[in-house]
């Protein structure tokens, strides 16, 4: 490249060039002994925004609970209009339970032992009580079924978030030096996620598809005038802290649509697998960029993607199974990638929901709850069991310790500081980082749900 | 053409319409025909596709045929598909010129349509005139090309001559040339018939005509004048006209006719103009000069404006040089506020839209400035406050309170129907068996609203105690006081509404008390303010607000945010000290004048100081302050009803709509790596930075988006460059930038292109991203 004139804009000589410029010259070197491929690890949040359904979601079939389920579920009860009978899975104890019908890859994982349920997790500070709840004497979080407070809530593991960080971001600046502090440690598909917002670690905001490709240049080949003299500017040093600090994202932006650029080859999956859905093409970045460790030098990530939709407050019977679907065909494509990778073991997979919903039906729907069942995925995982304590659904008991009140609000028996404190164990946060990263942990006796080898 | 059929519908049809079958009317069903086109002009021989649409016929086909059908030379039809067919023209022109081609239906063969083909001679293609040039007098000319047919006739600027049909290819012409002719000739043959008249050609010139303009180039300021000398040479009239390039509304300054350019009084936004001399002997011939406007208060102006306003224009350039800084500062602190609709019939898209609307257009731009740096402080959002009618009161009472005193805004946005639904204020009532105050918004106010998490000294640095570490303002204990002070509200009672102890959702006015929700007994609020037992739901609430109000934080904590959305991220505890000064007592003993806080802000020495060497100065502007800075600055129209509320999702702000109290970034968000408070930096991502770049670029390459003040300067690059750095940056150009920019430019001939990336590379570097 032409160089005219000297790079310094104010005859200033502090300012390092080496850090994109260096990073960009690393590409391809793939033998750094932290990128490992047996040392990778990333967790995979698939969020379910809106409030996902946990009573149809998993259902108990031992006879007893499924008559108090479908007794307190008409018309949405399992089978219905569009969904079939569940799919049945057994837990190690011997209970038995059904996945909604459109979970058939699910129900494959969890009896390859691959899957595993944690039963009502949610937003919980401390243990509670009905009682507790109902006179409102023990420590409760605010706000509950909003979704604004609990999105927040739930993704931050906090009742409250004085920095407005996520537990996925306060792990990710856990593990920056272990990361050699490189970009594309955190990722979220979501604009503003709180789930990967931390303080020293920056997430990588992502849209599905564009990765990063700017319009006004051509990025091939690199003699666009355009392009070379953004690569100029975006590495010219000024003297003035802000306008190298907005010049280093420019800078960075060129350096990962190069990264993006320079992907050509075939990954040792099939990438026509994943479906055209926005979950399916989110996940399909996923692997996309899993694929690339290597090159990134990485060997810790976090990824949090969103699949929407699950407000499901009317026609949840075809809305539930339709969002389902879409989640089981972009589960089947992502992970048969990672098992293309040899990576079914490295990468964790894991789904969150800002509250599960009313076991009493409302209309042709349900309403905001609290308590829900995820899934975790994954090589790791300790599967083909179901975790915490699954809830008794017995909802014409006025006493039932499950239920928060009379409508099947589930009471949380499992909080989301143990969930996430299990994964981020996992995932190689220390103790003293799991305090830091989930304070109200400690309230609780156990601090490892075991679920993950 | 038409014609109806008589159907009968069936029962089944009937049943699916929902129509009882007894009830039902017969149904018209209409076979209709169109021709697309229905008129063409063709040359001869030419093709054309005609298309038929049949309407109401349950078989769609058409047969073509060409009225007078028997008739030779008329043309010929080829038949495409069922629906269209493409008519060829004949090769000679046939009588009356036009041709009938008729589509009918061949279900219902009453029924047809047209299209009148109009047929004309091709048009005549010159590849050479001899001789050329020519000379005043008597001339024969022989014109060769293609597509010459007997009667075309050749002219000479205009003027037919005696043409003579040689063959298709070659013509000869006899007549008379001007000597104006001689110097400036065009020559066009025009067959016989409309239509057909070749493009001209330029004959070469008998004589070369020069054209010289002096000085080539210059350096005004607003309102001044220089005069410029031109001449032609190499013909007899050596005069010149003299004009200017682009807009001739005097907006860009008046040449006379002897030359004297002046300046206009509100100087053009693309900082350039370009006058030019034209040979009256040849209009073809002209030179040009280039007047750049080199104002030595641009920089002075150009900062301060940026700091008091969305983005400086023209106008307010000129404005702020007629009254002085102060005088425009004082004109601004009382204009009138620009106005937000009607509440009743606001939506989220029209609250978004005004509130874009304002923030380029309003007079009161200071307001707008501050209002915007207040929405990123005081939080609501669409999120949870979802319905326009909350968000018109709400952005009145940020407007109204932007320059009042900070007691009456924090006491009106507690009492706020629209804040009540954000932070859960309304209906919060004092403890029983089943109930707790609602502590969210007494959470929120002490922290994000007035005073932090932790103490702060006067000159807002973090206050450490004798081990070094923090002071935290305030425990959870605290909160729970506060809250109780704060319980015992409802929505207002809409009118002639009955009086119920918790009213429904309800936005026209502020919350009303229910003594009986309210907890009465002693508390202590925050700072340690003791509030006795027995006060009402109102006096609580005012010893809560005076809590925060006079608490030490206060003042440091907001002036600190004002200055970082208005001046720079990153000021000195000796600039936030003064400010505080300021905030604590506006001169006449009253704490908390906003007016005085941001007149103090504006004309505080670190403020103004237009040639700063600090490292860390400046701020980043906000993708929204950014995207209608440049709109602004660079002149483009912003309507009432933009739709702009999406654009900046992908940057990282969700106007009006971040995902949390907490904004859409933090307002005590560091750089990485660095100790400097740099909030904006939060949304600055390498992905959000793309999406500003590609919003950008989609605006610049939209033809709908008026550039030619750029374009007409792209001629020169470096006149293109320096005129953009004038504009966008007062002439504060680092010489790289300005290297890198000019060597991009130079690489493409385009003078769109070139118009585009002089200003797409400037808007996007770290230059122009960081407000200074």
């Amino acid at each position: 490249m032409n160089k005219p004139f000297t790079l310094n804009r104010r005859s200033f000589t502090g300012f390092g060039m080496s850090a994109g410029a260096g990073w960009l010259a690393g590409l391809g070197n793939t033998t750094r002994a932290h990128a490992a491929a047996g040392d990778y690890k990333a967790l995979v949040c698939i969020y379910l925004a809106g409030g996902n359904d946990p009573h149809n979601t998993v259902v108990p079939l031992e006879t007893t609970q499924r008559q108090a389920y479908a007794a307190a579920r008409p018309g949405l009860a399992m089978p219905s209009t569009n969904a079939g009978e569940p799919l049945e899975i057994q837990a190690l104890g011997g209970a038995k339970y059904g996945l909604h019908t459109s979970l058939p890859y699910v129900q494959q994982l969890f009896l390859d032992k691959h899957a595993a349920i944690v039963a009502n997790m949610g937003v919980l500070p401390a243990p509670l009580t009905r009682v507790q709840y109902q006179s409102k004497s023990g420590v409760l979080p605010e706000n509950l079924m909003s979704h604004a407070d609990q999105y927040v809530q739930i993704q931050s593991a906090l009742t409250s978030s004085p920095d407005g960080s996520g537990w996925g971001g306060r792990l990710s600046d856990a593990m920056k030096a272990v990361n050699n502090s490189k970009p594309l440690s955190s990722l979220t598909w979501v604009n503003n996620a709180v789930f990967t917002t931390g303080s020293a670690v920056p997430a990588t905001r992502m849209q599905s598809g564009n990765h990063f490709s700017q319009y006004a240049h051509s990025f091939l080949p690199t003699t666009d005038p355009r392009w070379m003299a953004q690569k100029t500017l975006a590495n010219l040093p000024s003297g003035l802290t802000l306008v190298d600090a907005a010049n280093k994202s420019m800078r960075e932006a060129l350096n990962l649509e190069a990264v993006f650029s320079a992907l050509a080859g075939t990954p040792p999956y099939n990438v026509a697998s994943f479906p055209g859905s926005s979950i399916g093409k989110q996940l399909a970045d996923v692997a996309k960029i899993i694929n690339m460790r290597g090159t990134l030098g990485l060997t810790r990530q976090v990824f949090f993607v969103e699949h929407a939709g699950f407000d499901t407050h009317g026609g949840q019977d075809w809305g539930h199974m339709t969002l389902l679907k879409d989640l089981n065909a972009a589960i089947a494509a992502f992970y048969q990638a990672t098992k293309d990778m040899g990576l079914e073991s490295g990468v964790t997979t894991f789904t969150m929901s800002e509250f599960g919903r009313t076991l009493q039906p409302s209309g042709t729907g349900s309403d905001h709850g609290w308590g829900g069942h995820q899934f975790v995925l994954g090589g790791a995982v300790k599967g083909g069991d179901v975790y915490g304590t699954f809830p008794d659904l017995n909802l014409a008991d006025p006493a039932n310790p499950h239920f928060a009140d009379k409508r099947g609000v589930l009471l949380p028996s499992t909080s989301i500081s143990q969930f996430g404190a299990t994964l981020a164990k996992w995932f190689g946060a220390g103790q003293s980082d799991l305090a830091t990263i989930f304070p109200t942990l400690g309230n609780f006796a156990v601090q490892d749900l075991a679920f993950m080898a | 053409m038409r014609t109806t059929h008589w159907k009968h519908i069936t029962a089944g049809l009937a049943v699916w319409l929902g129509i009882a079958a007894q009830t039902l009317p017969l149904m018209a069903q209409t076979v209709t025909i169109t021709v697309t086109p229905t008129t063409s002009s063709q040359p001869v021989g030419g093709g054309r596709t005609l298309t038929a649409q049949v309407t109401g016929a349950t078989n769609p086909a058409v047969a073509w045929s060409i009225k007078g059908g028997q008739q030779y030379g008329i043309g010929s039809i080829s038949v495409v598909g069922a629906n269209s067919c493409v008519y060829w023209a004949p090769l000679a022109i046939p009588a009356g010129g036009t041709v009938t081609v008729t589509a009918t239906s061949v279900e219902s063969p009453a029924v047809s349509a047209s299209c009148v083909v109009s047929i004309r001679n091709q048009i005549p293609w010159l590849t050479a005139v001899t001789p050329n040039p020519i000379t005043a007098g008597p001339v024969t000319l022989t014109v060769t090309g293609s597509r010459f047919v007997t009667g075309a006739v050749v002219s000479l600027n205009g003027k037919a001559l005696t043409t003579t049909f040689v063959s298709a290819t070659q013509l000869t012409a006899q007549g008379n040339a001007t000597a104006a002719d001689a110097i400036n000739g065009s020559i066009t043959v025009a067959n016989p018939g409309p239509s057909a008249v070749s493009t001209p050609f330029k004959l070469t010139s008998a004589v070369n005509v020069t054209v010289s303009l002096t000085p080539t180039s210059t350096t005004l300021q607003a309102g001044g004048s220089a005069q410029f000398q031109g001449s032609a040479a190499g013909a007899a009239d050596t005069s010149v006209t003299y004009s200017i390039v682009g807009a001739t509304d005097g907006s860009l300054g008046t040449i006379s006719a002897a030359g004297l350019y002046t300046a206009p009084s509100i100087l053009p936004l693309a900082g350039a103009v370009t006058v030019q001399a034209t040979a009256v002997a040849d209009p073809a011939k002209s030179a040009k000069a280039v007047i750049s406007f080199q104002d030595p208060e641009a920089v002075k102006i150009g900062r301060f404006l940026e700091q008091t306003s969305t983005a400086p224009t023209p106008q307010t350039i000129a404005a702020v040089k007629q009254a002085g800084l102060e005088a425009y500062l004082d004109q601004q602190l009382s204009m009138p506020e620009s106005t937000w609709g009607d509440a009743a019939t606001a939506t989220r898209q029209s609250v978004t839209a005004t509130y874009f609307y304002n923030l380029t257009n309003g007079q009161d731009q200071l307001r707008q400035r501050t209002l915007y740096a207040l929405t990123q402080i005081y939080v609501c959002s669409m999120v949870k406050n979802t319905n326009g009618d909350q968000w018109v009161p709400w952005l009145q009472l940020l407007s109204r309170n932007a320059f009042g005193n900070f007691r009456t805004l924090i006491k009106e946005v507690t009492l706020s129907p629209t804040m009540a639904i954000m932070l859960d204020l309304a209906n919060s009532s004092k403890q029983t068996a089943t109930n707790a105050p609602n502590e969210n918004y007494a959470r929120e106010l002490m922290q994000l609203f007035t005073i932090g998490l932790v103490m702060l000294n006067e000159d807002g640095t973090v206050k450490l105690d004798a081990q070094g570490q923090t002071i935290p303002t305030y425990d959870q204990t605290t909160v729970r006081e506060m809250a109780r002070a704060l319980t015992g509200w409802t929505y207002p009672t809409p009118p002639g509404g009955p009086y119920k102890l918790m009213n429904p959702s309800y936005y026209p006015g502020v919350l009303e008390p229910r003594p009986t929700l309210h907890d009465t007994g002693a508390k202590t609020l925050v700072n340690d303010v003791a509030v006795p037992a027995g006060q009402s739901t109102e006096q609580d609430l005012e010893s809560v607000v005076d809590a925060v109000f006079l608490h030490p934080n206060t003042p440091p904590f907001i002036c600190q945010r004002l200055i970082r959305s208005l001046v720079m991220s990153h000021p000195s505890p000796a600039y936030v000290s003064d400010i505080v000064q300021v905030f604590k007592n506006d001169g006449s003993g009253t704490r908390g004048n906003l007016k005085a806080v941001i007149r103090a802000i504006i004309m505080h020495p670190a403020a103004r100081n237009d040639s700063s060497q600090e490292v860390t100065q400046g701020r980043l502007r906000t993708p929204v302050q950014h995207w209608f800075g440049f709109m602004r600055t660079l002149g483009f129209p912003l309507a009432t009803n933009n739709v702009y509320g999406y654009e900046f999702i992908g940057m990282g702000e969700a106007a009006l709509a971040p995902p949390s109290v907490f904004g859409n970034y933090a307002q005590l968000y560091r750089l990485p790596g660095t100790g400097i408070t740099a909030p904006e930096f939060q949304i600055c991502s390498a992905a959000e930075i793309v999406n500003r770049a590609n919003s950008l670029y989609q605006f610049l390459n939209n033809y709908n988006n008026d550039i030619s003040a750029w374009v007409n300067l792209a001629a020169d690059p470096a006149t293109l460059v320096g005129a953009v750095d004038r504009t966008l940056l007062f002439g504060r150009m680092s010489p790289e930038l300005r290297g890198t920019v000019l060597e991009a430019v130079q690489k493409t001939a385009d003078l769109r292109t070139r118009a585009i990336t002089a200003l797409y590379l400037t808007l996007m570097d770290g230059e122009f991203l960081i407000q200074r």
